[in-house]
């Protein structure tokens, strides 16, 4: 392990144990407690009058159920807690910094039986005492300024890996505890998101605004994930939207976010223009000025001419002027723009009748001009008691985003930063850096926006016609359309060099797709308490998801410079004519399943569950597969020697195991052959495409799941989750290359068995009781280790997934993420060639050596295995003060090299010192660069990551700081309790990222598109 | 009471949701249903056609049709090909072996299918047999073009190694068979394609029987049955008519205006976005190559084949530059190319023109040639002429009617021994081919020998430069 690692997990640990004990203090006047009030399901309480007794001093929770109570009062006094329909509670002062409550309603003043109806019907209590099922603080994600929700999860829960994909509103890369399969890729490995009870789509997901969320639940193993199915093979995020209450009144709140995004990481530093020029005059390649103004130049090309001095002191001036211009393009391309986000919420209800009605936007701006992300959205949830037996609720909620973006897949203005020179600049009408381009031809040469518009409904019953027994249903439709649109104008680059007649100049595709998904989940479940100690649950539940995808598109050409679809040329024929292409197509999954539940004594959990589940995606003979888990839970501090002591506040040790078959991301067209029509025609008739070389014998990928967790709670404020899980899949699936001469490249196959596993702790510890008035600590840290390997392959002991890898992406007993490369030997001093040390110690010289597989070692690994965060709270009076840390470990990435220039590319601009770092001639020693006279390309020893082309994507990032006062009743009450709650904060997230990968971003791997430190200024306001 | 109610409530809805799983797809036909006209076989057969490779550009580039422009010297891309690097070899055969057999396995997903479609009447009983005689035809066309590329020359070794004969739509590991085997296959498929008349599809995109007798006139004349050959060329040009190959006729080969002379050309209506393209350095600085300057200059006036084969541009930078015409001219004069010339009747004339002089028929080789070259407007050839001489001379007729098509390659590689031995002299120094260079064999892309334990490779081409 490297030192990095170790440092880092040093951090965590010494976070983890501050053994902080600070002698208790005499009683003392002023007093300041905080808290958190929740109902019975955990719901947090607006409006809550907290008191003390027979004394002038209360408040009122705020949005979240938060309150903060100042006053002066001694030890033994009451803490009252009251609310409508609530009964009210009480505790005693004995010192305590913090008091949470949770209140009961108050069903002797209801006079009946009350339900309290879950938006989501699968979160059922059972699931959670032997599954893993960790719940997000949605109190700190609402403090992290960002708009992409997803992003905003980094860090949220240990094993829920977030990773960033790219420019601002590209869709984030999410796994709960790394790949279960061997295909990379969304498909295979994206976890479920189930919104209310209904299955929403990723893309859904990344339109919800954190505000709007009660709480989002991380499922990670099978007794969790079970009554999902097979569905559910890749983790299940739950998220919950927000209710109302039952106070009787209502809850005005307003928040608004204002601030500003700044640039980021710069990565490399890039030549100034003298070394630049100096850099292009040692590599003598006339394409560049350095070289073609010098005095080198005219003395070799220009000997006989009889004004050689003069041009010489021509181009001396020349290079002199240029010299003078010293364009940064980092901070010419990158720019700081807009943070902003306003949300308007109001809450309220009485016993029967509760409701939440939210609305808001927020807008960022990226940091390459034409990249901007928007997001609006409007929710609506209503909760209503039926009689006496049950409740009914009803959500509906719309959602809109749009995307822009100025980087298409041929070209990104990102990467300008490193191609232009610094003698350049935005008036240049000719640009060395791209021959016959001005400035102009560079930027504006596409555009690509894109927009999700989201509505969705789901309403849900419970009803417990008797004692023990409760029915309930959730039905819910969710519909969006995203509509994208690319345009290249005529006058781009691009077009103007495609050689096509001006009427066909200018491209414009649109396309709009719809994807509905509907989810109806019925279950029936018994609870029965026998002799007060025996606690059985049964329940059946049966579940239907059917999506609907209808997309359509077109593409036009000869728009000209305006991106509009009546300017199409409809008369071109050949490839330019227009054409509309179109999908239509419906998946069916229906399930039905079992679970069975026992607890004894609160001590010993018992937990069995089974779910059959069938897909219309597949033939009829594999449609049906089943998942099935089991659970125990054990609870010593349950037992009555154990409670109420002052040591052990909590011991829970759980287990799980489970089995999943899944065909995630399989479709028919492996299993058999079929057919599809292309876009495409030959002559007069259209074209039916085999679309894959089919495989009869394709079966389900298994898993076997283990997983064991303890959760300890020491002296009451201390407590510690170690969770530990071991995933096996066999018959794993994979798209293998197969011999060209099959007429397809690849084909799906069960190709092996695979083990993903890893260990995940958390712990926190909050300063509590006696100790520091006014003062309140809360620590938090967590690491999360993942590792993976190829158990098995049945076919080879490696498997190459394209024609040029010469290094396999699977082995047997390798990790399936690992960077294989060669041991760096330094650069030759006669040919400036590197020289790569082998098997053996034996040297390899570029173009002579013939490679060996055991020349090849293994440098680390792509995916970083560790990753972990450091959470911080501290309050004192009215401030508040949150941080969050995120780091990610032990991962490598090759660098991309681009800035290194050869001879060939030395017209545009270069990393900073290769004058004095790159081997230029016979005799140089000790240079880190090869010699830019020959080109890479030819010599494919060069082209593998070795030692010294690749680095440590470790990166420590600050993801969330904010410092919040809250204003206290003292001041509100001037407004005579117009205001309810009112506070301000300075709100910033990703302010800086650390990190040794000493090039691009260490997260995307990409020039240029680092995630943005955004920092603002947030208003909350409760009416 | 509401317990009832819910409970019929409830398992009505488990009813209602519980229907079939059996969802079809706007656009997804699995089997058995999927291909159950003679209509969808051949919008089946139609994508196995798009999927054909255009090799016209890079096979010329290899041949002696072209010389390189300053351009060309100047771009690593285009140079390295000029000089038959074996990494620029090795680019185009990796994707055109996989792009062959792309349409070999389209043209088996056929065949299979055919058995399977329901005939009611006589006509469909007519197209599922005119489908099937074309799906030959296309394999035969393919396995043709794979074993000149992949395979050593007939006369080299007709034992040795050649490509694979892929029958089947599954994945099989199949090991090459030889040159030999491989023109008998062809030559099986090709006389079932040949015993099907009828056919409805009149347009040149589709494989007629004419572009079955010239596959067969082509492959006997390569494997040396002369008379064959000449027997299928002669049928062909029977079929046609000699007045096909007039100076009118000519001109509209290169438009989309329809053409008698025409066999089988490529059809796919996307086939203007790249081809030919390549070899355009700059719009306005111009291209790579230009048509070697002795063929160039070899075109008489009057001579309907010059005004398409060179476009002559005289530019500041390179001066005067005999262009490559054709699809090229067509590009620069931005007419749509809406279709690529594979066969035509221009091709079976010469295929007879070599059977005569190989055989020794002298006269009636030189007959033919001539007639041929009255109708395009160019002297005739010397009628003394006799032997190897009389094939050198119609084999540069044939070069400046196929230039840029690079039909020339083949040539080379057939009679680099023999007839042609004498290319390379007026190559540059480092463009002198030897006619035992193991590169006239192009190398079996590592796509199929590292997946095919059964697959062999080229003489003088890595297998794998990992395992030793």
């Amino acid at each position: 392990m490297n030192r990095y690692v170790i440092l880092l997990l040093a951090l965590s640990l010494l976070v983890l144990s501050i053994p902080i004990s600070i002698q208790a203090k005499e009683p003392s006047k002023e007093v300041t407690i905080t808290g958190t009030v929740t109902d019975h399901t955990g719901e947090t309480l607006p409006g809550v009058v907290v008191k003390i007794k027979n004394l002038p001093y209360g408040t009122i929770t705020d949005a979240d159920g938060f309150y903060l109570l100042r006053g002066k009062f001694a030890k033994g006094a009451k803490i009252v807690f009251s609310c409508v329909g609530m009964k009210t509670v009480e505790f005693d002062y004995f010192g305590q910094d913090q008091q949470d409550a949770a209140m009961q309603e108050n069903v002797e003043m209801l006079g009946e039986l009350v339900v309290k109806a879950e938006s989501n019907i699968n979160n059922i209590d059972i699931r959670a005492r032997s599954g893993v099922v960790e719940t997000v603080d949605m109190k700190r994600l609402n403090e992290k300024p960002m708009a992409n929700i997803g992003l905003a999860l980094q860090g949220a829960v240990p094993g829920l890996i977030v990773t960033n994909a790219g420019d601002l509103g590209s869709k984030p890369k999410i796994r709960i505890r790394g790949n279960q399969s061997l295909r990379g890729g969304d498909a295979a490995n994206e976890p479920l998101y189930v919104l209310d009870g209904k299955v929403i789509s990723a893309e859904a997901f990344m339109t919800l605004a954190p505000q709007d969320i009660r709480e989002i639940k991380i499922l990670k193993d099978a007794a969790a994930c079970a009554l999902y199915g097979i569905k559910a093979a890749n983790g299940v995020i739950e998220i919950s939207s927000k209710r109302g209450t039952k106070s009787g009144g209502v809850d005005i709140t307003y928040s608004m976010n204002m601030g500003a995004t700044f640039k980021g990481r710069r990565g490399v530093s890039v030549m100034n223009s003298s070394e630049k020029l100096e850099f292009e005059r040692l590599m003598g390649n006339p394409s560049a000025p350095g070289y073609r103004y010098s005095e080198d130049y005219y003395r070799r090309y220009e000997k006989n001419n009889p004004n050689l001095n003069a041009l010489i002191a021509a181009g001396a001036q020349k290079l002199d002027s240029l010299r003078g211009i010293n364009t940064d393009w980092f901070d010419e391309l990158m720019r700081m723009a807009f943070y902003q986000n306003h949300n308007l919420s109001m809450r309220g209800g009485n016993e029967r009748t509760s409701y939440f009605l939210s609305g808001n936007i927020s807008t960022q701006g990226g940091q390459i001009k034409g990249n901007s992300t928007l997001r609006a959205n409007l929710r609506l949830g209503i909760d209503q008691q039926i009689g006496n037996i049950g409740y009914f609720s009803f959500n509906m909620d719309g959602g809109y985003t749009d995307t822009k973006s100025p980087n298409g897949s041929e070209f990104s203005p990102a990467s300008l930063i490193y191609n232009l020179n610094p003698y350049e600049s935005k008036s240049n009408n000719k640009l060395w850096s791209y021959p016959n381009r001005r400035f102009s031809d560079l930027m504006e040469q596409y555009q690509s926006n894109s927009n999700d518009k989201r509505g969705g409904a789901s309403g849900s019953i419970n009803l417990r016609p008797f004692e023990g027994f409760e029915i309930s249903g959730v039905a819910g439709l969710d519909y969006m359309i995203s509509e994208s649109q690319q345009f290249t104008p005529a006058s781009s680059y691009s077009e103007q060099q495609s050689g096509f007649p001006a009427a066909e100049l200018g491209k414009l595709a649109k396309a709009k797709n719809t994807v509905l998904n509907y989810t109806h989940n019925i279950r029936a479940l018994y609870n029965r308490i026998f002799d007060e100690r025996h606690n059985l649950t049964f329940s059946v539940n049966h579940d239907y998801y059917l999506t609907n995808t209808d997309n359509i598109g077109f593409t036009g050409y000869g728009v000209g410079d305006h991106p509009s679809a009546a300017l199409i040329n409809q008369s071109i024929t050949g490839s330019r004519r227009p054409s509309v292409s179109s999908l239509k197509e419906k998946v069916i999954q229906l399930g039905v399943g079992a679970v069975a539940g026992y607890t004894f004594d609160n001590t010993y959990d018992l937990f069995a569950t089974y779910k059959l589940d069938g897909s219309s995606i597949l033939p009829s003979e594999k449609r049906w597969n089943s998942a099935w888990a089991t659970g125990l839970g054990w609870t010593p501090t349950s037992y009555a020697f154990l409670k109420n002591n002052g040591v052990l506040s909590r011991l829970n040790i759980k287990g799980s195991y489970g089995k999943t078959a899944s065909l995630a991301g399989v479709s028919a067209a492996q299993t058999i052959a079929t057919f599809s029509y292309l876009e495409n025609a030959y002559d007069v008739m259209r074209m039916l495409q085999l679309l894959a070389l089919y495989n009869t014998d394709l079966k389900p990928e298994h898993t076997t799941s283990i997983d064991a967790g303890v959760q300890i709670g020491l002296f009451k404020h201390f407590n510690v989750d170690l969770q530990w899980y071991r995933h096996q899949t066999a018959d794993a699936l994979l798209d293998v290359p197969v011999a060209a001469s099959n007429g397809f490249g690849m084909m799906k196959r069960n190709i092996g068995v695979l083990r993903n596993e890893g260990i995940e702790l958390s712990g926190s510890y909050s300063l509590m009781g006696e100790e520091i008035p006014d003062f309140r600590l809360r620590v938090g840290a967590s690491v999360a280790y993942n590792r993976n390997k190829v158990v098995d392959l049945y076919y080879a002991d490696k498997i190459y997934t394209s024609d040029n890898a010469l290094i396999p992406d699977f082995q047997v007993g390798k990790a399936y993420d690992m960077l294989y490369g060669l041991r760096w030997g330094g650069i030759n001093a006669v040919t400036g060639l590197p020289v790569f040390i082998g098997k053996d110690n034996r040297e390899i010289e570029p173009g002579k050596t013939k490679l060996t597989r055991d020349d090849f070692i293994e440098i680390g690994h792509m995916t970083p295995p560790y990753t972990g965060t450091v959470n911080l709270s501290i309050g004192y009076k009215e401030f508040e003060l949150d941080a969050d840390f995120y780091w990610v470990a032990g991962g490598y990435r090759q660098y991309s090299y681009q800035y290194v220039r050869d001879r060939d590319n030395v017209n545009k601009n270069a990393i900073a010192g290769l004058v004095t770092d790159m081997w230029l001639q016979v005799g140089d020693t000790g240079k880190k660069y090869a010699s830019p006279f020959y080109s890479s390309a030819a010599i494919e020893t060069l082209n593998y990551a070795n030692t010294h082309n690749t680095g440590k994507s470790d990166y420590l990032r600050m993801s969330m700081l904010s410092l919040r006062y809250r204003f206290p009743e003292r001041i509100l009450a001037k407004t005579h309790n117009k205001i309810k709650y009112a506070s301000v904060a300075i709100q910033a997230s990703n302010l800086f990222t650390i990190t040794p990968y000493n090039e691009s971003d260490p997260e995307t791997g990409q020039m240029g598109a680092a995630i943005q430190p955004v920092v603002t200024l947030n208003l909350s306001v409760t009416f | 009471m509401p317990i009832r109610y819910i409970t019929i409530l409830a398992a009505a809805s488990i009813l209602a949701s519980a229907c079939s799983l059996d969802v079809d797809y706007e656009n997804q036909f699995s089997d058995p249903d999927a291909i159950s006209t003679p209509t969808a076989a051949r919008e089946l057969l139609a994508t196995a056609y798009s999927g054909i490779p255009n090799l016209e550009y890079d096979l010329s580039v290899f041949s002696d049709d072209f010389t390189p422009t300053y351009w060309a010297n100047t771009n690593p891309t285009a140079g390295n090909a000029y000089r038959w690097q074996p990494q620029s070899i090795q680019d185009v055969s990796l994707t055109a072996w996989p792009q062959y057999y792309t349409v070999i396995v389209g043209a088996n997903a056929v065949l299979e299918r055919l058995p399977g479609i329901a005939t009611d009447t006589d006509e469909d009983r007519a197209l599922i047999k005119e489908i099937e005689a074309e799906a030959k035809t296309l394999k035969a066309y393919c396995y043709f073009q794979l074993l000149r590329l992949y395979g050593p020359d007939y006369n080299d070794n007709p034992d040795a190694d050649a490509i694979v004969i892929k029958d089947k739509v599954e994945m099989q590991t199949l090991p090459r068979s030889s040159v030999r085997e491989s023109i008998n296959e062809i030559r099986r498929l090709l006389e079932d394609a040949m015993s099907v008349g009828n056919r409805s599809m009149t347009s040149t995109h589709w494989l007629s029987v004419n572009a079955a007798r010239y596959l067969a006139a082509e492959a006997e004349l390569y494997c040396g049955n002369y008379d064959e050959a000449a027997k299928h060329a002669g049928d062909i040009i029977n079929a046609i008519g000699m007045d096909a190959l007039s100076s009118d006729e000519y001109a509209d080969l290169w438009s989309d205006s329809d053409c008698a002379e025409r066999i089988f050309t490529y059809g796919d209506i996307n086939i203007a976005e790249g081809f030919y393209i390549s070899i355009v350095y700059d719009k306005d600085a111009g291209d790579f190559f230009s048509v070697n300057p002795t063929l160039a200059k070899s075109y008489e006036d009057g001579d309907c084949r010059k005004e398409w084969s060179v476009y002559p541009v005289t530019t500041s930078t390179l001066g005067y530059q005999p262009y490559m015409g054709k699809y090229n001219a067509m590009r620069k004069k931005q007419k749509t190319i809406s279709m690529i010339s594979k066969q035509r009747l221009a091709g079976a004339v010469f295929i007879q023109a070599q059977a005569y002089a190989l055989a020794n028929k002298d006269t009636d080789a030189i007959a033919i040639v001539n007639e041929y070259l009255d109708l395009r407007g160019a002297s005739g050839i010397d009628t003394n002429l006799r032997g190897t001489p009389l094939l050198q001379a119609i084999l540069t007729e044939k070069q400046k009617e196929f230039v840029g098509e690079g039909e020339r390659f083949f040539d080379l590689k057939h009679y680099r021994r023999s007839a042609l031995s004498n290319w390379t002299v007026s190559q540059a120094p480092d463009r002198r081919i030897d006619a035992d260079d193991y590169r006239w064999n192009w190398p079996i892309p590592r796509e199929e020998y590292l997946y095919n334990e059964n697959m062999t490779q080229n003489e003088g081409w890595p297998k794998n430069s990992f395992d030793e």
